[in-house]
């Protein structure tokens, strides 16, 4: 295999090297051991300090280490919220001293602000690193009747944009990349072409535990071509057994419900079950629409209507079966997903002038896969393969056209005319899905680590039309092979105020496509290679008690994907010499927080560069042809600021916002000069921002507990085409958009009942996004939620 | 809501402060200025009639038409036409446009996602977007005015949809409304799975004249008949779902090319004159055609093909005749593809500079290529040419540049005018002053 050039092996070898004789003639000592409970349950992000001066963080499985300490005593005391604290001393020579604490239950340490604190205790461990990343902590929105989308466009440079209500297709911008120049992981796992009933809309927000949110340089882990960032979705916490649920109901016939329940024994054996169900009509009011008449299409009136072709349903099941805690695994496990979704559409993604009635399509995602992570002293390994398989369902069979007013028209009996496409169609397009991943970290010292990783991703797709007998998409299945390896050298200095990595990415990409050409009939077979190799480093630097300078680069790729070396079969060409997009990217970012008393300060700023060449984009061949090609460069740059200001325990304030200027750097299209050269990319948002207020009014040590959440969003007007051309009035603006959202929870018995009511957009204000399509008006959600064997 | 904007009107002035120092920041390193906005027609100009046209950008992402004006010639003759903070912006996409008469431009949607028809009239001086649309389906591709230009016929031809009729519209010029539409054929052949592609449309006092392709009817865009030329003749008003008669020749292939609305020709005397061309690059797949490309006609009153004429293009000019507009006096400005062997299939809409403009004198039968004008492509006439004062104005897309060109009919010879920042212009045409009644 050709994965890494003969270079980066003589590199590795060397490092390896390095790290054996380091090992050998070290003249020091370490400690290790582990922190658990009462009953034997390891304690995770319990401190152990050591000379009361340094201090390490317990892992998942409450171990924790010290390493290349000279020959003397030292005084250990260990540290954990909820727990009394605990002092040991040992003695160290040339050797591994193992000493063990079991801390004793404190219940009158523990409330809610201050496991918040621990959380963020990790969090700040992440932060360190010079890599630009934004962590979305679930608990702190667990009472509001939101999706991931609906909370991770919170926060600062990213922007959802979405084209209705629940289950609407939806653009995630980060720093102004889009689509698929962003990766989403489950759990580590690539979610590409996971199907649409398991997407971010998907998710409520109950059933996972955090979102990690990786800005234009993305660690080797992740192992993905994503040119313009990642999104992390962690959903598993095998610390205990637990089981709750959410329940929410509100306007438009939505509801939604989640249930997530685990089951661990002494024996380390544990089960895990969670599911969700999502449904809404999504039959918000559209304000002034356009009637036309269905016979003859001609203008009627103006009218303002509820939806009536728009209801989404989804759900999912997630099992996991597996051990714990054992010799040969920390975690070994199996797990199933399935997922099914139901989507009608209203109106075309563009505009809101045609209607539908009828047209719908369905999801389907089967997922079976195995899990296995094992720490040993100095080598982390974590592995896991996945076999699914992922089909899609379009239903366009009807006879009939619809308009806004609800009406129908039968066009023939015997027309062949769908109500989407100019032929009835039923059409199934099947993934057949193979991934592996294995990520592993040697921890050579305290002071260095190298990290590996491997992804291999296989797909299968084949097509089929029940009706429409032309329609040969996919008839002859198709492969693509996608191979991925990261390499990482992490270093962190002596006093802990410098930490750099440096990073290496190979892609190498083949397919196998056989089509037959809609031009001539003729079957082509094409087998299409691309080889690359992505670089970056990060690095930050603490100049001073908790502030934090942090800078970061990757020269990133994405591979072509699929649909754009395949074409569509139809009018889509194929197109075997297409390149990867390629992309520098930069973070130059200071980050700061600061406490005093009650009050916690967190303040960071990041301005961001992205020069980005190769995009691919659709152009015409010629006829009804289109091909996509390598045409757009496109340059953003930015800045975006966050403030997260805990005034005492009773009132806190989050603000971000982002100024962001996204520009065509293409100089000729189809060898003609460019007049938008240097012009802004228009349709994208430049200026946003977001705040949050919580208000816990009173005393927060009670057992039952209040609280507000104030949430508003603000997004400056952008027009819809090019800036600077045509005359400003005539010009589609999307008008500036002021949205605020309510909550008042209520909690029973220390969180084990949550009782919400929210009003989202309060003021019923227009709300718009892509393409100026109305978002929902003003509405009313209820949420109960239950915490049980917590 | 006086409490939401008061709100808001604080939140913002925050987020501007928050974000000024970046703002400063920013622009300070980007060094290109705001363009200067809106259009300022000459108040005092006595002359109200203005040069309207559709310019089409040549950046796709989001593709955009723009109708912008000039006051006269002068303003086709020298500078640049562009649309930086003027004109009317369109919804988005290609959009053909079909002028009617000097009183007003229809623009019809060609993306599938605005599939709109919307109108352009000249109030005062200025041009303004006409009331609401009417909707349609399927792409429109060919279009026709009335000899009163009181009617636009438009035809809709479903693509890849096996047997699906076209339909012809009538649209009212004037109120912009589609008053009936037809289904029809034209022609099929179900046993062979052939349709008619119909590349053109004409109106001649009781006859609509229906020239076509012969396509798969799998939407391959397979052109499996090239080498006769086909034409169906309806009676009209009065269109019938099945035509009166369909003519044939076998001295030519198929007449028309793909998007184009220069196919056919009406001279003074009501002679009809068609093109037809059999180039690879201008879309006969998966063969070109074998026999010459040139021109037929039909004389006037009659409904067959003329037997004593054809002006065989290919031998007097070397090349395969692109596009056919006419001049008057019974001479045409016609695209000529130079080496019809170079290029891929469609080649000659989007990527091989191998045209060339002449003047044909279609009673003599001569061709004179015009000099002065560098080897161009997509030279087939999308939406007709403006011809005014013996000099007709053709967008001449080359390498690099396209610019607006000035023909002198009389004596051939050619001007190069306004540099053009885009990829076409549609539908040029004089716009006078409209009635109260085409007014918004």
């Amino acid at each position: 295999m050709s994965l890494f050039r003969k270079s980066y092996i003589i590199i590795f070898l060397f490092i390896l090297s390095n790290v054996y004789i380091t090992d050998c003639f070290s003249q020091s000592g370490s400690i290790s051991g582990r922190v658990s409970d009462q009953k034997g349950e390891p304690i995770e992000y319990a401190s152990i300090v050591i000379n009361k001066s340094k201090g390490v963080i317990t892992d998942s499985l409450g171990y924790f280490s010290f390493n290349d300490l000279e020959k003397g005593t030292y005084y250990l005391e260990a540290k954990h919220l909820g727990h009394k604290s605990l002092q040991k001393t040992v003695d160290v020579s040339n050797d591994t001293k193992t000493i063990n604490f079991v801390l004793v239950e404190d219940l009158s340490t523990l409330d809610e602000v201050i496991v918040r604190s621990l959380v963020e205790t990790e969090e700040r461990k992440v932060k360190k690193t010079g890599y630009k990343i934004d962590i979305v902590k679930a608990d702190i929105y667990k009472a509001q009747p939101f999706s991931l989308t609906d909370v991770i466009r919170k926060t600062p440079g990213i922007l959802v944009r979405e084209s209705g209500g629940m289950g609407s297709s939806f653009e995630l911008y980060v720093n102004g990349l889009s689509g698929n120049k962003i990766r989403y992981f489950l759990d580590g796992i690539p979610m590409e072409n996971f199907g649409s009933s398991l997407t971010l809309n998907n998710f409520p927000i109950n059933l996972i535990k955090k979102m990690e949110v990786y800005k234009g340089v993305v660690p080797v882990e992740l192992g993905s071509d994503a040119l313009g960032g990642a999104i992390n979705i962690s959903t598993i916490d095998l610390k205990k057994s637990f089981l709750n649920g959410s329940v929410s109901m509100g306007s438009f016939g939505t509801k939604r419900a989640s249930l997530n329940g685990q089951y661990i024994n002494k024996k380390g054996l544990f089960a895990t079950a969670s599911g969700f169900y999502n449904h809404s009509d999504n039959n918000y009011r559209m304000d002034d629409v356009n009637v036309y008449e269905l016979d003859l299409g001609n203008f009627e009136e103006t009218i303002s209507t509820r939806r009536f072709h728009d209801s989404y349903r989804s759900y999912m099941f997630n099992g996991k079966a597996g051990v714990k805690g054992k010799k040969y695994a920390d975690v070994l496990y199996v797990a199933y997903t399935g997922s099914k979704n139901k989507k009608e559409y209203q109106h075309p993604e563009t505009n809101v002038e045609t209607v539908y009635g009828d047209f719908h399509s369905k999801g389907e995602t089967n997922l079976f896969s195995l899990h296995y992570k094992k720490k040993w002293r100095k080598l982390d390994l974590k592995g896991n393969i996945l076999k699914g398989r992922v089909k899609r369902t379009i239903i366009d069979t009807s006879s009939l056209r619809y308009n806004w007013a609800a009406e129908s028209f039968l066009r023939s009996s015997d027309s062949p005319e769908g109500e989407v496409y100019n032929r009835k169609r039923f059409f199934i397009i099947t993934d057949d899905i193979i991934r592996s991943t294995v990520t592993s970290s040697y921890h050579i010292n305290k002071k260095n680590s190298i990290n590996l990783s491997f992804v291999q991703n296989h797909l299968k797709r084949k097509g089929k039309d029940r009706v429409d007998e032309f329609n040969n998409t996919f008839q002859t299945p198709n492969y693509v092979n996608k191979i991925y390896g990261g390499v990482s050298y992490d270093h962190k200095s002596q006093n802990d105020k410098l930490r750099a990595s440096v990073f290496v990415k190979r892609f190498v990409y083949n397919a196998k496509i056989e089509i037959q050409e809609q031009q001539n009939g003729r079957l082509t077979s094409t087998e299409p290679k691309i080889n690359k190799t992505g670089y970056g480093g990060t690095l930050s630097y603490k100049v001073a008690k908790s502030t934090f300078l942090k800078t970061s680069f990757e020269k990133a790729y994405r591979l072509p994907n699929d649909y754009e070396i395949l074409g569509d079969g139809a009018f889509i060409t194929y197109n075997p010499d297409l390149e990867s997009e390629n992309s520098n990217n930069i973070n130059f970012g200071a980050l700061y927080t600061t406490r005093f008393k009650d009050m916690r300060l967190k303040a960071e700023a990041n301005l961001f560069l992205r020069f980005s060449e190769n995009f691919i984009q659709l152009g015409a061949v010629g006829g009804p042809y289109s091909r996509y090609n390598n045409i757009n460069n496109v340059r953003s740059q930015g800045v975006e600021a966050s403030l997260n200001f805990k005034i005492n325990p009773h009132f806190s304030v989050d603000l971000n916002g982002t100024y962001q200027r996204i520009i065509e750097r293409t100089k000729t299209v189809n060898d003609l000069p460019n007049e938008n050269y240097n012009n802004e990319v228009p349709n994208i948002p430049y200026l946003f921002a977001n705040s949050r207020l919580t208000v816990h009014p009173f005393d927060a040590q009670k057992k039952n507990k209040l609280s507000i959440y104030f949430d508003s969003r603000y997004v400056k007007d952008f027009f819809l085409s090019w800036k600077g051309l045509g005359d400003v009035s005539t010009k589609n603006v999307i008008p500036k958009q002021f949205v605020n959202d309510i909550t008042l929870a209520y909690s029973i018995k220390k969180d084990t009942y949550n009782v919400s009511l929210s009003c989202l957009n309060i003021f019923d204000t227009e709300a718009y996004d892509n393409f100026r399509i109305q978002k929902p008006g003003r509405s009313f959600f209820v949420k109960l939620i239950f915490n049980v064997l917590n | 809501m006086k409490i939401n904007s008061k709100f808001s009107d604080k939140i913002k002035t925050k987020a501007l402060s928050v974000f000024l120092m970046a703002g400063i920041l920013l622009s300070s390193c980007s060094g290109d200025d705001d363009a200067p906005v809106g259009s300022n027609p000459d108040p005092d100009s006595e002359n109200k009639s203005r040069l309207v046209m559709q310019l089409f950008l040549n950046q796709s992402k989001p593709s955009q038409t723009y109708v912008i004006s000039v006051d006269d010639i002068d303003g086709l003759m020298s500078g640049t036409l562009s649309a930086e903070g003027k004109g009317i912006e369109a919804p988005s996409g290609y959009r053909f446009g079909v002028p009617v008469g000097n009183s007003s431009l229809l623009s019809f949607g060609y993306t599938s996602s605005t599939l709109n028809c919307i109108s352009y009239v000249n109030d005062g001086g200025e041009v303004v977007v006409s009331d609401k649309p009417f909707l349609y389906d399927d792409v429109f591709q060919r279009f026709t005015v009335s000899e009163d230009e009181k009617t636009v016929l438009a035809m809709e031809i479903p693509q890849g949809a096996g047997f699906l009729q076209r339909e012809i519209y009538f649209v009212d010029a004037e109120d912009v409304r589609v008053t009936k539409k037809i289904k029809t054929d034209v022609w099929k052949d179900e046993v062979e799975g052939l349709v008619a592609m119909p590349t053109g449309l004409m109106i001649r006092g009781n006859h609509l004249f229906v020239p076509y392709q012969v396509h798969d009817a799998e939407g391959k865009w397979q052109t499996l008949r090239p080498n006769k030329a086909y034409m169906a003749v309806y009676s009209y008003p009065n269109i019938g779902e099945t035509p009166l008669k369909i003519i044939e020749d076998d001295r030519t292939c198929n007449i028309g090319v793909n998007a184009s609305m220069s196919t056919l020709i009406k001279t003074e005397s009501d002679d009809i004159y068609t093109l037809s061309c059999g180039a690879k690059g201008a879309g006969f797949n998966p063969d070109p055609a074998t026999k010459p490309s040139g021109i037929l006609k039909i004389k006037n009153g009659e409904t067959d093909f003329d037997a004593n004429y054809f002006f065989n293009i290919e031998e007097k000019a070397q090349g395969k005749l692109f596009g056919l507009a006419y001049l008057g006096n019974n001479k045409a400005l016609a695209t000529i593809i130079t080496n019809p062997e170079v290029g891929d299939l469609w080649s000659a809409y989007n990527t091989v500079f191998n045209q060339k403009l002449a003047i044909v004198d279609l009673v003599q039968e001569t061709v004179s290529v015009i000099d002065g004008i560098p080897l161009f492509r997509s030279g087939y006439f999308a939406t007709g040419l403006f011809v005014e004062d013996g000099k007709a104005y053709p967008t001449i897309v080359a390498e690099n540049e396209v610019a607006i060109y000035q023909i002198d009919i009389a004596t051939g010879t050619a001007t190069k005018g306004a540099t053009v920042e885009g990829r076409d212009i549609l539908g040029l045409m004089r716009m006078d002053e409209g009635t109260k009644k085409n007014k918004k």
